[in-house]
């Protein structure tokens, strides 16, 4: 019953009663927030697996990670997309071969991910920073998604992006796009 | 002067004074493009009605006081008018330079930029300059209500947008970027400079991203044709083609008579200018070489009247075939054994064809399909008796005859080595040869009817 006390972001689609068995990890969001979460489901992160691994943390210690570049808003959206996939095989490899495929998006991710813009930016930031490959996938294939098959001027409408081209190089932009030269 | 007369000459000059200034500011100098309030009301009419005094002083204070009330809205040219527009101050109470500077500083005039600072100070140098007016960092505490959004966002410290920290970052745009077709790629760098940055920054994205634009220039019909003043004409130096060569002045004199069709080539044997018309060319040099050759069939002579254009017979068999294409669509049992006969030219076929001069090969030469469709479909009456018995006659002809008319049939076909049949000849119905025989007898035996 303490351990569900400590936790403190009850949103969180964590299996409580867990816990009391498994061995937990305080992480520490940028505005001072701490989630306590299994530490299987931390180790989905990289970053926090070599923490632990190279500063030789003890999972029965109380020491807190602290992570400064995530906010406790996005921190308590990567441990749910973790909690979720925390079964999953880990995910191949690059292979430059391999066909690029952006629709392979699973519909739980899909619901997960339907954020406003800058949650959405702030979580592959997050994604980068704490090293989580799937999560870092399944969001860049989203935003190539929103890019994938748009005009420039739909582009910066949608990303909400000004147009900083100089004169000259809308001039040149504009030499390329002429299809036929006049005879 | 008596002291009268010099206060009612003063006061004429003051109501004069006073004319001339409303004048001036109500409507009359355009300079100002000041514009009287029309919406006044009758009170404040009567109110700025000239009151004339018997004294200058109470006159002026008069004047001074009603032109304090005015109520002027002109366009705020100079620094003044700014102030005074937006102050909404009498101009008397105005006359303070320290209020005026202090209104002006909050105009925020000098904080705008530099340089219209300096022009401010240029132009008004009689005035003290200011130092920029501070702006307060962050929201009063004592401010209940809060800032608005946009202030809020100005007063909250400098951070940098996701996005462009996304786009900074070379390890998740190349994940993006991976994602992106070549024709994404390209049109993702027309978005802004920091997307054009990031995609030269990828090595992957941007050797594809200059592949497609290079497809896509070599895509445009008339790319290469440029306008003379076009950047993008580049002006090559070929060795070839340099001036100071002999030929060079001898090829631009035949390249200005050059029609749309023609064009200029080296002549092979005495590498003299040769004209080029319809895949022939001539060398121009007739009286030395002369040479004529076809550039498709490579078939040459030296002088214009010894060249023979293979080319040009082979449009002429082409053409014989399309007619024979014709030929085909008939039902003669005959012509499906093409290809077994001779296989003789256009113009022997034609000879043949005039010397065999058969009436029923003619006709079905001559007959367009319909005819031959509406002939089948009238198969059936002409198996009549009477009919049976021409028909037998001429299945009884002799042999020779039969070949003839078979030859003849034959003639205008051009041997189709491994030439593939049209459709139209499966597409047709084919009958029975003993049918085709009747429908050909019946019309000489009618013929011979005709006669008996």
């Amino acid at each position: 019953m303490s351990t569900l006390n400590t936790v403190k972001s009850p949103a969180m689609n964590v299996n409580f009663f867990a816990f009391a068995i498994m061995p937990n990890i305080k992480l520490q969001s940028s505005d001072g927030e701490t989630f306590e979460i299994d530490v299987e489901i931390a180790k989905c992160s990289v970053t926090i697996k070599t923490m632990l691994e190279d500063l030789g943390m003890d999972e029965e210690e109380e020491e807190v990670v602290p992570l400064p570049n995530v906010n406790s808003a996005i921190l308590r959206k990567v441990i749910q997309w973790a909690t979720y996939h925390k079964d999953d095989p880990p995910p191949p490899e690059d292979d430059d071969n391999k066909e690029k495929r952006t629709d392979d998006i699973s519909s739980w991710d899909a619901d997960f991910l339907k954020v406003d813009q800058g949650t959405l930016f702030e979580l592959i930031l997050a994604a980068n920073y704490l090293d989580i490959k799937g999560l870092l996938d399944v969001t860049c294939k989203t935003v190539a998604n929103m890019i994938k098959g748009k005009a420039p001027e739909e582009i910066r409408k949608t990303f909400n992006i000004k147009n900083d081209f100089t004169p000259s190089e809308e001039e040149q932009v504009r030499k390329e796009n002429e299809w036929c030269e006049e005879k | 002067m008596s002291d009268a007369s010099e206060s009612s000459y003063l006061d004429r000059n003051a109501t004069s004074v006073y004319f001339q200034n409303n004048a001036s500011h109500i409507g009359y100098n355009r300079k100002r493009k000041a514009s009287y309030n029309e919406k006044i009301s009758s009170d404040e009419k009567d109110l700025y009605s000239p009151q004339l005094s018997s004294t200058l002083n109470d006159s002026m204070e008069l004047v001074n006081k009603d032109f304090a009330n005015r109520k002027f809205s002109s366009v705020p040219n100079t620094p003044e008018q700014h102030v005074k527009h937006n102050r909404g101050e009498p101009v008397h109470k105005r006359a303070n330079t320290s209020s005026f500077v202090k209104h002006f500083s909050q105009i925020g005039i000098h904080s705008q930029s530099p340089l219209r600072r300096e022009a401010y100070d240029i132009l008004y140098p009689e005035l003290p300059s200011l130092e920029p007016a501070k702006r307060p960092q962050t929201p009063s505490n004592g401010d209940k209500t809060g800032p608005n959004p946009a202030k809020k966002r100005l007063f909250q410290p400098a951070r940098i947008r996701p996005l462009t920290q996304i786009l900074s970052n070379t390890l998740i745009m190349n994940k993006i970027l991976r994602q992106l077709s070549n024709g994404d790629l390209y049109r993702l760098a027309k978005v802004s400079t920091r997307f054009r940055n990031a995609i030269a920054n990828d090595f992957e994205a941007y050797p594809r991203y200059v592949e497609f634009l290079r497809a896509y220039k070599h895509q445009k019909e008339n790319y290469k044709i440029t306008p003379p003043n076009s950047p993008e004409t580049v002006h090559k130096t070929d060795p070839d083609l340099n001036p100071e060569l002999e030929n060079f002045n001898y090829f631009c004199e035949f390249a200005k008579i050059l029609n749309k069709n023609q064009s200029l080539v080296k002549c092979p044997r005495c590498q003299r200018a040769s004209i080029v018309d319809n895949d022939i060319a001539q060398c121009q040099d007739v009286n030395r070489c002369g040479y004529i050759f076809c550039k498709r069939c490579n078939s040459f002579a030296d002088h214009p009247k010894d060249f023979v254009d293979k080319c040009n017979n082979a449009q002429l068999l082409n053409a014989s075939k399309s007619r024979n294409l014709l030929g085909d669509l008939s039902n003669s049992p005959i012509t499906s054994d093409y290809g077994t006969g001779n296989s003789s030219s256009f113009f022997s076929s034609s000879l043949t064809l005039s010397s065999s001069s058969s009436c029923i090969l003619s006709e079905c030469e001559a007959s367009t399909p319909k005819e031959r469709v509406r002939r089948n479909l009238s198969k059936s009456l002409l198996l009549s008796s009477e009919m049976k018995i021409f028909c037998s006659n001429a299945r009884n002809d002799s042999p020779q005859r039969r070949k003839s008319q078979r030859r003849a049939s034959l003639v205008p076909v051009v041997s189709r080595d491994g030439e593939k049949r049209p459709d139209a000849d499966v597409m047709e119905p084919s009958s029975p040869p003993k049918v085709k025989m009747y429908s050909v007898c019946s019309k000489q035996s009618k013929r011979n009817l005709k006669r008996l």
